[in-house]
């Protein structure tokens, strides 16, 4: 493809579009698969320069490097780990079908949110609570998750003390993930007392990964955000 | 150093830790995917492995970039460390594990130079970019001289025009816009040359052993 903003795949790999541009772009990548395969080929003949260019790294680097390994926990990218899970398949893919998957269970989705509130749900007997782990990319100081599940409404209510604020332009986001789907599930934004509850929009069953991450005011199909939080019910 | 004689060439010395230790054969990509995977689900020991691997184009490449070796280092740690932190993005059916880290490396190294420069007048950025020390200043004199000429050899694949606007953005760190208003020439131009230059290499490159 040409023209613009299909040609600026190559400068794009080169890393040669200036911030607006670069976000322009990647806006754009997001809904063109044509480019994203461009990219890919780009990038990979820009790392046989990248390769080209290896230095002997200075004295030392290895072991700072392994040291800070040790004690460095890696971020649970739940998304990226249940589509792994579920095989070959593409991520984008998969969440690509999940947005068909999500379109037709609207119906059924509406009738929960209409049948079922958050109140009810914390007030289900068999409530179970699950915390929600904050993952290296949520910077802000501490702050308690809480995910209460009920199996029976098979709903879920994540509760939240001490969230760091979004700008206005930005919104927390929900993710429902099973072995074979990611749903979006929900928009939040805590108040300004950093509290927030909200009801998972989405039939929730044992098993299931909850996860949250920040995205742009009005929510996304297909999340751009690194994960922030995750736990299991 | 005979042990790393039969390695590739690019490659050799990185090589040279694995090869002592485990007494085989240097990792290929393919190996390199799989290593990066297990280090997703937490295995050191195959991060330590993909490290002796990567480290050197990792560094070199932000070096290329950022010129300062002190900077250039901290941004390598930096990197990869990173790539520790969010091996579980890694997708082995989107890209090859270089590609992935190299990628990363780029970017960052990208971005220092450019947050770096922030504040200056773009025009004067341009100018001061085109001034600063070119390959065979300082950074030459510290740099070996095999390095060098590999490095000459890879960019030597594309045609002189092609490899100028790929040199440029890629090494020097200017925006296409940026590399256009230097050269004097449209931005279609340059838009051309950097996608068939970059075509180019993984063609020419990506078919060598």
């Amino acid at each position: 493809m040409t023209g613009p903003p299909h040609d600026l795949a190559a400068p794009y790999a080169l890393d040669a579009l200036d911030a607006d541009e670069r976000a322009a772009f990647e806006h754009h990548l997001a809904s063109c698969a044509a480019c994203r395969d461009a990219v890919a080929a780009f990038q990979e003949g820009a790392s046989h320069l990248a390769n080209a260019a290896a230095a002997k790294p200075p004295r030392g680097l290895r072991d700072r490097v392994l040291a800070e390994v040790a004690a460095t926990p890696q971020d649970r990218d739940v998304i990226a780990l249940a589509a792994r899970r579920r095989g070959p398949a593409r991520l984008l893919t998969m969440l690509a079908a999940a947005v068909v998957l999500l379109a037709a269970a609207g119906f059924g989705l509406a009738q929960l949110r209409d049948g079922t509130t958050a109140a009810e749900v914390l007030a289900a007997p068999d409530l179970v609570n699950v915390e929600l782990a904050a993952t290296e990319a949520y910077a802000a100081g501490p702050v308690q998750a809480t995910v209460s599940f009920s199996p029976g409404e098979e709903a879920a209510v994540v509760t939240f003390a001490g969230l760091a604020p979004v700008p206005d332009d930005r919104t927390y986001e929900l993710w429902l993930i099973d072995d074979a789907t990611v749903r979006p599930a929900g928009l939040f934004r805590p108040g300004g007392d950093g509290r927030a509850q909200t009801l998972v929009d989405g039939d929730v069953a044992p098993g299931m990964t909850i996860a949250i991450t920040e995205e742009p005011a009005g929510g996304v199909d297909v999340a751009t955000g690194e994960v922030l939080f995750a736990g299991d019910v | 150093m005979t042990l790393a004689a039969p390695l590739p060439h690019m490659f050799a010395w990185s090589f040279l830790r694995v090869s002592i230790v485990f007494a085989t054969r240097a990792p290929t990509l393919r190996d390199l995917d799989q290593l990066l995977t297990a280090a997703a689900g937490g295995d050191r020991h195959a991060f330590a492995e993909l490290y002796d691997a990567v480290a050197g184009a990792v560094y070199g490449t932000i070096r290329k970039v950022v010129r300062d070796p002190a900077i250039s280092e901290e941004v390598a740690q930096d990197v990869l460390l990173e790539v520790w932190r969010t091996a579980a993005r890694f997708d082995p059916d989107r890209g090859r594990a270089t590609t992935w880290i190299l990628t990363m490396a780029h970017r960052r190294a990208i971005d220092r130079v450019r947050s770096e420069q922030a504040g200056r007048d773009r025009l004067e950025r341009v100018g001061i970019a085109a001034h600063r020390p070119a390959f065979d200043a300082t950074f030459e004199a510290v740099e070996r001289a095999d390095d060098h000429r590999r490095l000459n050899e890879a960019l030597d694949v594309m045609t002189d025009l092609q490899r100028e606007a790929v040199e440029l953005a890629y090494f020097d760190g200017l925006t296409y816009r940026e590399v256009a208003a230097k050269l004097g020439v449209p931005l279609g131009t340059i838009k051309t040359r950097m996608r068939d230059g970059l075509l180019r290499v993984k063609e020419t490159l990506g078919a060598r052993p």
